[in-house]
């Protein structure tokens, strides 16, 4: 008991000696005329948009002020575009309860989505294959495009303008904490400098600016991150039959997983993970050479070995010894005929963790905290995860009159996150490097992973509540 | 009577001590042969010094400092004090103790090859200048002073070969070669210069190893090796200056030792595995740095994991 509390005591001495020394000190008389806000977002991307909205919405900030500062120009959709955009999201049921809760999930169905109920996912080099799928075959997801997400968002902002202020086009170029004590004439809020030269003053300033969050950087938190040599190639194809089409395939190839995200019922948008000579191969190449690229990728067992194949078929009799049910029926993925023109585009892959996620007066959420592989689709999901957390603490902080900047309930949101979080950038990680080799051993042992999770229903069904949150 | 006794005793011998005390300043003048040898070689290349036209601006002897002011002209260099003419007049063209030294163990080298570093090839160079045998006695008896001039004079030389390939380099009569050729041609000269006496040379490296010899020859080492880095460029202010010249130490040692027992034809093997090392040496120098960086990406990963960990812990709950 002693030993712990001196352990804390170290800690805080430690955690205070290096927050002030990190932290820039710039003493600020601001002018008295300068607003004071709450709350402060910066960043309007998706989960930036959805923390100022969820804020909004909230009855506990009924009195505050929130402020949204994004840098690009505000998109207006006025009707929606035939073709799909090729920037799509998995929208989790949790997240998509988060946005139901400020009704913009409602706006999202009156424009579109599609639900998906099941996820096959197998491997390149074997035959292991896992289905994932709810009881009932409830929706286990849903894929979104990003549009319309920002759009049902941007709808909601408006809808609640007496409190939510959103700059467009202002990008902010400075920001500066308090220091560690009060000092008489200087300010104890964070003050933002604008591109245009003007100041901001607020109690919190919440960093939702993307994964070279400048932020981030700005407060001097380390990030541990590493680029993947792996660039991602999106695509919108069309399917050359229509079919039910609520099934996401994903599989996973020695240079990268390649996945298929229904759309439509004859739609379907393309992530393609590889290595980034072959995916700036796969964006230049002629439209039919691209199709044939992608079919061949689900369909071909050329890394297939007999190796791998007579022991995978030697755990799958055993594991039929021991557990007589039937094995999941292998669906195949449909088949492609046409890619959206000008629908191919790539972008850089990697990994991020911000060691802390707050600070006094300071909270990261969405990818300036996290960056994750597309492989399970839970960048944005994680990201919406954050935003509810968050709000979850600031709303019981706003009911208690407490200063919302305070470390007492910022710490308890950064310790509930890093621990969801931290263990799903681990085990997407480990399964990108796992999956990226095709050497036997490797190969041999995620074959009977699989093989086994496949079988055990009860982990089956913690990964995909796991997922699903 | 015993009490009479002992005191007298206690006398005799307090007085024994002050007679020794007496003559102590006789013996004095004599100091110990082994550092005369050393002054005398430290000496000799001083006044060889004088006779460049440029004395090399970096050089890790001590006497250095006295170099940067002497002309570059040769003069007759200033004879050290003599402890043989007491009348304190010199006379015209006397030589010097240690120049006779000099010029006794410059000739004894002629017949080491058929006697060895000993008193005998002493003893034999000083007979051929037309002095007395006797003359060895001046010398140590296991031959180290012998050993200490050779390596002195070869040092010397390998100082005036690589001043004049910089001369050529310099006036662009010849290419400037890259570092790793550059050592490798020098400790290859530098080798080379053993070959007359390699017979007895592992001897004499047995001798150079015995303690009193230990500071003068690790100092011709080592102001060798500083000699070979400042020819090849070296300009270096930090640790990197006692990392190159340790290294090209070793080298040199290493492939001095393998070529004591070389026999293939002009010593192929010796200087593969010289070129072998330099290589390696340079090799050595990409990876510390590719290690330096990956240490500094490691200590990194581990203070935000351990930061992650006191988060997910919730030790960071009392702040």
């Amino acid at each position: 008991m002693a030993v712990r509390l001196a352990v804390r005591g170290c800690g805080v001495l430690h955690a205070a000696a290096r927050r002030s020394s990190l932290v820039s000190c710039r003493r600020w008389s601001g002018n008295s005329a300068d607003t004071v806000y709450d709350v402060v977002v910066s960043g309007g991307g998706m989960v930036g948009a959805a923390m100022a909205c969820a804020l909004g919405h909230d009855i506990h900030f009924h009195d505050k002020k929130i402020l949204l500062l994004e840098a690009g120009p505000k998109k207006v959709l006025e009707k929606l575009p035939d073709t799909y955009s090729n920037r799509v999201s998995a929208v989790s049921p949790g997240s998509a309860t988060l946005l139901s809760s400020f009704g913009a999930w409602d706006h999202i169905c009156s424009l579109r989505y599609r639900a998906f109920r099941r996820m096959q996912v197998w491997d390149g080099c074997s035959e292991a294959l896992i289905m994932f799928d709810k009881d009932n075959l409830d929706d286990m997801g849903y894929i979104v495009e990003n549009d319309v997400i920002m759009h049902a968002l941007t709808e909601q902002l408006e809808a609640v303008s007496d409190r939510v202020t959103v700059l467009y086009r202002s990008k902010a170029v400075g920001y500066s904490w308090p220091g560690p004590f009060s000092v008489a004439d200087s300010s104890p809020w964070v003050h933002i400098t604008l591109g245009d030269g003007s100041n901001l003053q607020t109690t919190l300033l919440i960093g939702a600016d993307g994964h070279n969050s400048g932020v981030r950087q700005a407060a001097g938190i380390q990030n541990v991150s590493w680029n993947y040599d792996q660039s991602a190639v999106v695509a919108t194809l069309h399917l050359s039959e229509a079919t039910e089409n609520n099934v996401a395939w994903q599989r996973f190839l020695p240079s990268g997983p390649i996945a298929l995200l229904p759309l439509s019922d004859t739609l379907s948008s393309l992530v393609w993970s590889t290595s980034h000579d072959h995916a700036a191969q796969l964006v230049s190449m002629g439209e039919e050479e691209f199709v044939d690229a992608v079919n061949s990728a689900f369909w071909s067992d050329a890394n297939h070995s007999d190796f791998i194949g007579s022991a995978s078929g030697l755990l799958q009799y055993a594991l039929a010894l021991l557990k007589p049910t039937r094995a999941p029926a292998r669906q195949l993925p449909p088949s492609v005929a046409r890619v959206d023109a000008r629908s191919r585009v790539l972008f850089p892959l990697g990994l991020g963790h911000a060691a802390e996620y707050v600070r006094p007066r300071l909270a990261l959420v969405g990818d300036a905290a996290h960056r994750v592989h597309p492989l399970a689709g839970q960048g944005v999901n994680m990201g919406f995860g954050d935003v509810s957390s968050l709000l979850r603490h600031l709303s019981a902080a706003a009911f208690d009159g407490k200063d919302l900047g305070s470390l007492s309930h910022l710490t308890c949101y950064e310790t509930d996150r890093q621990r969801h979080n931290t263990a799903l950038l681990a085990a997407t990680d480990l399964l990108k490097r796992l999956y990226s080799t095709g050497a036997a051993p490797l190969v041999l042992l995620r074959t009977w992973g699989l093989q086994v999770t496949s079988a055990v229903s009860p982990l089956k069904e913690q990964i995909v509540a796991f997922a699903s949150k | 009577m015993a009490a009479a006794a002992a005191v007298t005793g206690v006398l005799g011998r307090a007085g024994w001590r002050l007679l020794q005390l007496r003559c102590l300043p006789v013996s004095r003048c004599h100091p110990p042969p082994v550092s005369r040898a050393f002054r005398a070689s430290a000496v000799r290349l001083r006044s060889s010094e004088e006779h460049k036209q440029q004395p090399p601006p970096s050089f890790s002897e001590q006497h250095s400092e006295t170099q940067g002011t002497e002309k570059p002209h040769a003069e007759p260099p200033r004879p050290p004090p003599r402890y043989t003419d007491q009348s304190g007049e010199e006379e015209e063209d006397y030589e010097s103790e240690e120049q006779l030294q000099h010029r006794i163990l410059t000739a004894a080298l002629e017949f080491v090859p058929a006697h060895g570093w000993t008193a005998e090839a002493i003893a034999q160079g000083a007979q051929s200048l037309g002095l007395s045998s006797a003359a060895a006695s001046m010398f140590e008896n296991n031959g180290s002073e012998l050993i200490l001039h050779f390596v002195t004079q070869c040092n010397t030389r390998l100082t005036h070969i690589l001043q004049e390939e910089q001369k050529l380099v310099q006036l662009g009569q010849a290419e400037k070669r890259k570092t790793d050729q550059f050592l490798r041609d020098a400790v290859e000269t530098r080798l080379r210069m053993l070959i007359p006496y390699i017979e007895h040379w592992p001897r004499a490296l047995s001798i150079l190893l015995l303690p009193q010899n230990i500071p003068p020859s690790l100092s011709l080492l080592t102001s060798m090796v500083d000699e070979m880095w400042h020819y090849a460029g070296d300009q270096s202010t930090d640790f990197n200056w006692y990392t190159r010249r340790a290294v090209l130490a070793g080298i040199y040692n290493t492939t001095e030792l393998v070529m004591m027992q070389d026999s293939s034809p002009d010593f192929e093997d010796t200087w593969r595995f010289l070129e072998n090392r330099i290589n390696d040496a340079m090799n050595m120098g990409h990876t510390a740095k590719q290690v330096k960086s990956t240490g500094e990406a490691l200590v990194q990963g581990l203070m935000g994991a351990a930061v992650t960990l006191k988060n997910l812990t919730g030790l960071n709950q009392r702040r």
